[in-house]
Formats: C-alpha cells, sequence, structure tokens
C-alpha cells in the first residue's frame, strides 16, 4: 500500500466509499421527496447549520470595487491635463478610461442590486417569521397523526368523486397538470369541462396548467361565466403575494370552487394552520382557502381522506 | 534543539485541543529526540475567564520547563458586545478596534512575550492564532517562531492585521491540509516552510456497562454518543435537535448521550441525554459502548474525538461543513457526513442496521490513526519542520520586529 509522507494511503481498499456516499446521496434524496418528509424542521435546521459553519467575508469584492473607484477618481481628476503616451491618441486614452467606468458601474449596480434583493428577501422572510411567531400555540391536541409511509395515493377516490359536486349544463374549468384524461371523464359524465392547453402540446389536446396561466386565463373569463372551477396539484402551493388574486379571480367568476389536495396538511402542528401556510412554499391547508374565501363572500366545508394524505374542499357562494 | 513555547494556558488541567496536543508533543520532543524545551504561557487554566489560578514561576513538567506570568488582564465580559458588531464585517475592522478586541478577549501578558523573546531558544512555537499572546509573539519573534495557528474560517482570521501576523511566522504547522489551504489562500504565507503536523492519540482504558451506569443508561442499552464542549459554536444545539427529529420519526432509535463540560444550557429529555464532564474512563468506555459517535461541529480544526473514536471501535458522523473532520474521513474511509437532515437521517439509519458497515469503518478509520498520527511519525515530521525553518532564520523577516 503506498503512503506519502503523511501517510495518506488508500485505506479503504475493501469498501467503495465513494458507492456508499453515492447510495445515502440517492437515499437523502428519496427522502425528501417523500411525502411527509420534514421539509419545515428540515429547512430550520438547514439554516442553523449553515449559520454555525464557515462563512468567509466578502467585503473584499466591496473592496475591490472602492480601489477601483478611488484609481479612476483620481485617474478623471487629471483628465483636463491627461497626456497621451507615444504612440496613442488622446481619444484612445479617453475611450479606455469610458470603457472602464463602464465596467466599474456594472459591477457597482450589480452589486447594488445584489445587497437590494438580499435585503428584500430577508427582510420578507423576518415578516414571515415575526408573524408566525405571534401565532404560535401549542400543539394541536386533535391534530391528525402522521400518515404511514407507504399510504397509497389518494387523489383517485377523488377524482372518482369529481362529477357529484360539479353543475350540468355550464362550463366548468378543471385545473390540473397533464389531466386531459380527467377532462374527458367529466366530459363523459355530462361536464362541460374543459382545461387550458397554453402550456401544453399543440399536438395532445387537454389541461395543463400552471399558476400563471391560470391567473391569466381567469382574467380573460367574463364574470360568472364559469359553473365551478376545479383546482388540483400544482395551485394549491400559494404564497401570500399569489393566493389572494387567484381567490378574487375565483370570486369573480364562478359561485363553485372544489380543491382537491394531495399535500399532506398534518404538518401544522405548531400553528394555526392559516398562520401556518402563509409561509412560503406550504400546501394549504383547507381552513386557509376558508380564510381567503371568506374575504369574497363564499364559504365551504373539507373532507379529508381517512389517511391523512388528501382533501377536497368545496366553496360555494353564500346566498 | 532548544524549543520555545508560547501558549496561553499549560498544564494537566487544560482541556482544549491546541494546548493539551502541543504539551503533549513538547514532552514527546523531550522524551524522543532529546530537544530542551521551555514553555512561556500564564496562571490561566479557563479559557473562559483567563483567571490567573496557578502560582507563577518555573516549574516542571515531565521533562519541560514551565515559565508561569501573571496576566494583567484576562476575558473581559465587554468583549462579546464587540464581538457581536466585529462579526458582521471582520475584513474591514480598523486595525485599532480589532486589537482592542483582541486586548478584551485577552490574557494580556507582555511578561509571556519578553520571556520568550529573551530566551535562548532556538526556535519558539506558538499558537493559537486568535489569542493576545500569539499575535503578539509571532510579530515581535518573526522568523524564529513555528506558528501552530489552529486557524478556522472564522470572524478573526479576517481582521487586516492578522496577514502582518501570519506573514511574520518562520514557517507553519497545520492540524490538517484543509487548515493549510484556507490559511494559504487568506494570507500570503505559502512560501514559508510549513507541514501537516497533526495531533495523535492513544487510545484509554474504559469498561462500556461501567460507563453505561455512570451516564445513567439501562445496561446494555444501545446509544449515539457525542463528546465535546456543549455549546452553539460546537453543534450540540442542533444536533441534539436533529436527533429528536430523527427520534421522531423513528421512535425506536437510541437515545443520543453528550458528554462534556456544559457551557451552554442544554435540557436533556426522553430523546437527550446530557451527562456533563465525565473522567477518562467513562469517556472511552462510552465511545467503546456507543453505536456511532457523532462530531457536529464546524469548527474543527482537528477533532481527536473523531481519532479517539475510531480507536475505541467506533465509527463517526462528522458534519460535512467541517473540513477538518470531513479531511479525517474522507483520507481514512473511516466515517461519514452529514449536509442537513435527510443525509443524517439516512446515515443514521444505515449505520444502525448495518453491522458489517460500521467494522469496516472503523478498522478503516483506526488503520490511518495508528498509522499517520503515531509519535514517531509526529516527531520526526515536526523535526524536519525545525530544520527548515532555522535554514531559512538567515532571511530577512518580512515584517520586521515590532
Amino acid at each position: 500500500m503506498a503512503t506519502n509522507d503523511n501517510g495518506t494511503s488508500d485505506s479503504s481498499g475493501q469498501m467503495d466509499l465513494d458507492r456508499l456516499i453515492g447510495e445515502l446521496e440517492t437515499e437523502a434524496a428519496r427522502r425528501r421527496a417523500e411525502p411527509g418528509f420534514p421539509h419545515d424542521a428540515d429547512a430550520r435546521l438547514h439554516f442553523e447549520l449553515a449559520r454555525r459553519a464557515p462563512n468567509p467575508p466578502r467585503a473584499a469584492a466591496v473592496r475591490d470595487v472602492m480601489a477601483q473607484i478611488q484609481e479612476l477618481t483620481a485617474t478623471v481628476g487629471t483628465s483636463p491635463t491627461l497626456e497621451s503616451a507615444p504612440g496613442r491618441s488622446r481619444r484612445h486614452d479617453t475611450g479606455a478610461l469610458a470603457e472602464r467606468l463602464h465596467r466599474l458601474d456594472g459591477q457597482v449596480t450589480s452589486l447594488g442590486l445584489a445587497v437590494a434583493a438580499a435585503l428584500e428577501v430577508v427582510a420578507g422572510r423576518l415578516e414571515q417569521l415575526d408573524d408566525r411567531l405571534e401565532h404560535l400555540e401549542t400543539p394541536t391536541p386533535d391534530a391528525p397523526p402522521p400518515p404511514a409511509p407507504d399510504q397509497p395515493d389518494a387523489l383517485p377516490q377523488w377524482r372518482a368523486r369529481l362529477a357529484e359536486s360539479l353543475p350540468r349544463g355550464e362550463r366548468v374549468l378543471y385545473a390540473q397538470s397533464q389531466a386531459d384524461d380527467v377532462v374527458a371523464e367529466l366530459r363523459g359524465a355530462g361536464v362541460d369541462a374543459y382545461g387550458i392547453t397554453s402550456t401544453g402540446s399543440p399536438h395532445r389536446p387537454g389541461p395543463d396548467v400552471r399558476f400563471a396561466d391560470l391567473l391569466t386565463h381567469l382574467r380573460a373569463v367574463e364574470d360568472h361565466a364559469l359553473g365551478a372551477a376545479v383546482l388540483t396539484g400544482v395551485p394549491e402551493v400559494m404564497t401570500p403575494a399569489t393566493l389572494d388574486p387567484l381567490v378574487a379571480e375565483l370570486a369573480r367568476t364562478t359561485s363553485c370552487v372544489v380543491i382537491i389536495s394531495e399535500a399532506p396538511w398534518w404538518w401544522r402542528r405548531r400553528l394555526g394552520a392559516v398562520h401556518a401556510d402563509l409561509a412560503v412554499g406550504r400546501p394549504l391547508d383547507p381552513e386557509t382557502w376558508f380564510h381567503a374565501f371568506d374575504g369574497v363572500a363564499m364559504a365551504g366545508s373539507a373532507e379529508y381522506d381517512p389517511g391523512g394524505q388528501s382533501y377536497r374542499a368545496v366553496i360555494r357562494a353564500r346566498p | 534543539m532548544k524549543l520555545g513555547l508560547v501558549v496561553p494556558r499549560y498544564g494537566e488541567d487544560v482541556v482544549g485541543g491546541i494546548e493539551h496536543w502541543l504539551r503533549l508533543l513538547c514532552e514527546h520532543l523531550v522524551s524522543r529526540k532529546a530537544w530542551e524545551v521551555e514553555v512561556f504561557t500564564t496562571c490561566a487554566v479557563s479559557a473562559a475567564t483567563w483567571a490567573d489560578v496557578l502560582a507563577p514561576g518555573t516549574s516542571q513538567l515531565h521533562g519541560v520547563t514551565v515559565h508561569r506570568r501573571r496576566s494583567i488582564s484576562g476575558r473581559d465580559p465587554r468583549s462579546g458586545a464587540l464581538d457581536v458588531a466585529i462579526r458582521r464585517s471582520p475584513s474591514v475592522v480598523p486595525d485599532a478596534l480589532a486589537h482592542r478586541f483582541v486586548d478584551l478577549v485577552g490574557p494580556v501578558c507582555p511578561d509571556v512575550i519578553d520571556d520568550a523573546a529573551a530566551s535562548a531558544c532556538d526556535l519558539v512555537a506558538v499558537t493559537p492564532y486568535l489569542f493576545w499572546p500569539a499575535v503578539h509573539a509571532v510579530a515581535r519573534l518573526g522568523r524564529r517562531t513555528i506558528f501552530h495557528c489552529a486557524a478556522h474560517d472564522e470572524p478573526e482570521l479576517h481582521f487586516p492585521f492578522m496577514r502582518e501576523v501570519f506573514s511574520a511566522a518562520g514557517g507553519l504547522a497545520y492540524n490538517s491540509y484543509s487548515e493549510q489551504a484556507l490559511v494559504e489562500r487568506t494570507f500570503p504565507v505559502a512560501h514559508l516552510p510549513a507541514s501537516v503536523i497533526g495531533a495523535t492519540v492513544v487510545a484509554g482504558a474504559g469498561d462500556p456497562e461501567s460507563a453505561r451506569a455512570a451516564l445513567g443508561l439501562a445496561p446494555g442499552e444501545p446509544f449515539v454518543l457525542c463528546v465535546g464542549r456543549v455549546e452553539r459554536a460546537k453543534g450540540s444545539h442542533v444536533l441534539a435537535e436533529l436527533w429528536r427529529l430523527y427520534r421522531l420519526r423513528r421512535p425506536r432509535a437510541p437515545r443520543l448521550v453528550l458528554v462534556g463540560p456544559v457551557h451552554e444550557a442544554l435540557h436533556g429529555d426522553d430523546d437527550i441525554v446530557v451527562v456533563g464532564r465525565q473522567p477518562e474512563d467513562v469517556k472511552w468506555g462510552a465511545l467503546q459502548a456507543c453505536e456511532f459517535a457523532v462530531s457536529p461541529s464546524a469548527w474543527e480544526s482537528f477533532s481527536l474525538v473523531v481519532l479517539e473514536a475510531w480507536l475505541a471501535g467506533t465509527p463517526v458522523v462528522v458534519n460535512r461543513r467541517c473540513a477538518a473532520t470531513l479531511e479525517h474521513c474522507v483520507r481514512s474511509g473511516g466515517g461519514l457526513s452529514f449536509f442537513d437532515y435527510a443525509d443524517f437521517e439516512a446515515v443514521a439509519d444505515r449505520l444502525l442496521a448495518d453491522d458489517a458497515l460500521r467494522d469496516q469503518l472503523v478498522s478503516n478509520g483506526r488503520a490511518y490513526t495508528e498509522r499517520v498520527f503515531n509519535w514517531t511519525a509526529i516527531v520526526d515530521r515536526y523535526e524536519t519542520l525545525a530544520q527548515r525553518v532555522l535554514a531559512r532564520m538567515v532571511l530577512p523577516a518580512t515584517v520586521p520586529p515590532a
């Protein structure tokens, strides 16, 4: 076995450590993707680990910029008497100076934008944390238990019962990515359903909805033109900034909204549902939808599957 | 060869990685190389206060001559307030403010520097970089110093005046390649004589069942162990949170036991057992008994505990953000690492379920420890480094003596 003067050698010859590390990383990635993974706690711990870790200061970049400013200031300060070097025109020197100033301007602007963006993110996050801290409460005693990891996908049961809550004879918007088969089923059940195909293939009719497309589409729909709107999957992950505009458009265009969520809703153990949801990147609890729709004179109820994996909320305009 | 050592505290009662390790190095240089070693230090034992508790004067300890001097000041509580301010942008802190901070952290003891400067030592080892004695000793002694900087990528390293301190040294002794890389990318010192010396450990005696009893565990109870100071900077609290979450998702997982002096309160519960500082035999017994050991700190410059765990027959899990402990694991193939909770869970699941993997990791780690960090290899490396520094002393120092 070869070793260097510090004794480093391949001591792991009997074990493929790289392969083991690869397996563990794959395993970790699988866990992050599985339903019920504690993303909230993971994010908090990740933040804490990073906060307690080496983080070299980046002030050198600022100092570099300041040094360049000082250098250029000195150069510009002498520009009236700027002497051209032999073999170079004064125009050439002025052009080079302008180019340097332009580069410096770009650096300063980039730096300023980066700082502004970082501060904005920090300020936003602080507001959210502040809001959550105000509403911390003891764990809800009747909080449902986490589902078993091997809980089967509960979404099909809601799809099978979808038609029962939808009106006949009126247009129904079904919003879910890659769900043209569901639209076809609804049509077969007598519901005048349609999807949004703006992001889908022109050769593959059916809905392919992203939030931006949904909101854009709704803004083009006339008042009360829809008998119902069904939201499944992607649109349920809302932020405080995007939730209210969507609810406003739904209230304007329809009197019945059906929301089907396959995201686990049991994660809100320490927060009230609404305030917990108003953190970025949360699957929304039904209570949050009710809270939002209450502001546009709509109310509803939710039905959960026994495993806590999914729910269906039906929200209607108040009489 | 006559070697001096400037260190803020020295003695058998001193608990601290670099101080403890340098005491052992001095003793082995005396016994194995017949060097004369003189230590210039304060009367302090605790780094939390630097209070003078030992008698000043000259004494002998295991063949090493120790000169102790009283400090002018110890750790001033106001350093904490200043610490908050300077940490935001340490690289642009004015020198006067940075020196004020170093003064407040202490221990301020000019007599130690004077003694070392007036001594007949050929070379003077100085450690660690962030305390007053090292800052002033390297500047004063210049090319006579072998700088055991024990550097981490922490704010103090980026004080502007540190560039002069590091550049003034005659040579640098590192604990790890990652520390060397950090220092050489931070300061223009790559041209100076340098060597990764490392440290060594000797397995201690301990009995697993006696350790369980001392730790308040049931006979035969499996547990996971963390040894070291219990404080936030060492990662103890975040490890406790990781383990609580792990136990929430794995209710049958063993408990986590934290052994070490509690500097910042951490309360035990059903998941965590905090037992405070324990005798060496309990520590070694616990290392032998546990399922695996965790080093959650991101701020280690060497981490003796990782090597101790391997010698005790225990695999280790380290924080991937810590270059030094990760280096041990990668070089040896004896440990695994985590970056976030998902990693941690995957690694813990695997280690708790795979005896063969644990055995293989331990075998790799133990072989690496015994081969790289044995005293024969270490004192030879140190002697080579000292000769290179001596050979270079004829050249003028980059920074003139203060």
